[in-house]
């Protein structure tokens, strides 16, 4: 089998090359969600506790 | 055992192990992805009546295959959540569902396209076809019942009895082509005793079902995270974890 045979997938290839290019995309958005899903959760997790410690220090700071 | 299942439980242990677990999934997932990929459009012979249509299969049956076990996965993760009041169970459930749902829209439209050249139609309200479509109303219909409350724990409550309820579709979707006449075609590799395909088609398959599977697994460690965080975003383990 050599190149142009796995592409054209005898007469075929419209329909498996867009299948696994579609699947393709669903993995690697699926990737690409998640991992800026967990980001953006670390992100505002971060700046929370960033808040809550100048809170905390200017609570216990004397006046 | 159920020490470790306790210790699983706690937030701060699983997001810290879901880290952990991650690559050990994700790594073995793409290569064995690429093996069933060359094995599957370049090894594999021709199928002497669909020709090298078939090799559609090779991305479409794991697809599919996970868009069950996803539901299946999400609806048990919700049952546990409800039973044994484990909130770690429902942020599984919560993590499954964005998941299932995407591969449940890979499944329906490598369907359509593979059903184009070999039936002579893009879509037919056939049961397999059907059910499966009920799937991803039913992943759609759970992620917008979570949306609809402010509060988690309710959010919880209501989507893990639709969660539960829906799950009833997984055997019908599996067995409508057993059950009913349809023109999708019948199971080819869940008959262990004779599978109804050439051992040089069927690896491949067996290949890329198991890539899936160690992908869903990596996906589901950051979905996961992500979720726990959002949950537990006053807990004082955070101040720990995330310095």
């Amino acid at each position: 089998m050599n190149l142009k045979d796995v592409l054209d997938m005898g007469d075929y290839g419209v329909y498996v090359w867009s299948c696994y290019g579609l699947v393709l995309a669903v993995l690697v958005l699926n990737v690409w969600l998640g991992r800026r899903a967990l980001a953006e959760q670390v992100l505002s997790a971060k700046r929370r506790l960033k808040i809550a410690e100048s809170i905390n220090s200017e609570s216990s700071s004397p006046s | 055992m159920w020490l470790w299942f306790h210790k699983l439980s706690s937030p701060p242990y699983a997001y810290r192990t879901a880290g952990l677990v991650r690559p050990w999934l994700f790594w073995p997932a793409i290569l064995l992805m690429i093996v069933g990929a060359v094995g599957g459009l370049v090894l594999a012979p021709e199928d002497y009546q669909q020709k090298d249509a078939f090799r559609i299969i090779y991305v479409h049956v794991p697809s599919a295959s996970l868009s069950l076990m996803i539901y299946t996965v999400m609806a048990v993760a919700a049952g546990v959540g409800v039973i044994w009041r484990i909130k770690l169970a429902h942020a599984v459930a919560a993590a499954c569902a964005p998941i299932g749902a995407w591969f449940t829209v890979a499944t329906l439209v490598t369907g359509s396209i593979y059903g184009k050249p070999m039936w002579g139609t893009w879509w037919e309200w056939d049961p397999r076809l059907t059910s499966e479509l009920i799937l991803l109303f039913l992943y759609l219909g759970y992620m917008a019942l979570r949306a609809s409350f402010d509060d988690t724990q309710r959010a919880d409550r209501a989507s893990a009895i639709l969660a539960i309820v829906g799950v009833v579709n997984v055997p019908i979707v599996k067995y409508s082509v057993v059950w009913w006449n349809s023109l999708h075609q019948g199971p080819s590799i869940s008959k262990l005793a004779a599978p109804s395909i050439e051992g040089s088609m069927l690896w491949p398959l067996l290949v890329m079902m198991l890539a899936f599977i160690l992908y869903f697994g990596a996906v589901l460690c950051d979905r996961l995270r992500g979720e726990i965080l959002r949950r537990e975003r006053n807990a004082s383990w955070l101040s720990e974890r995330l310095a």
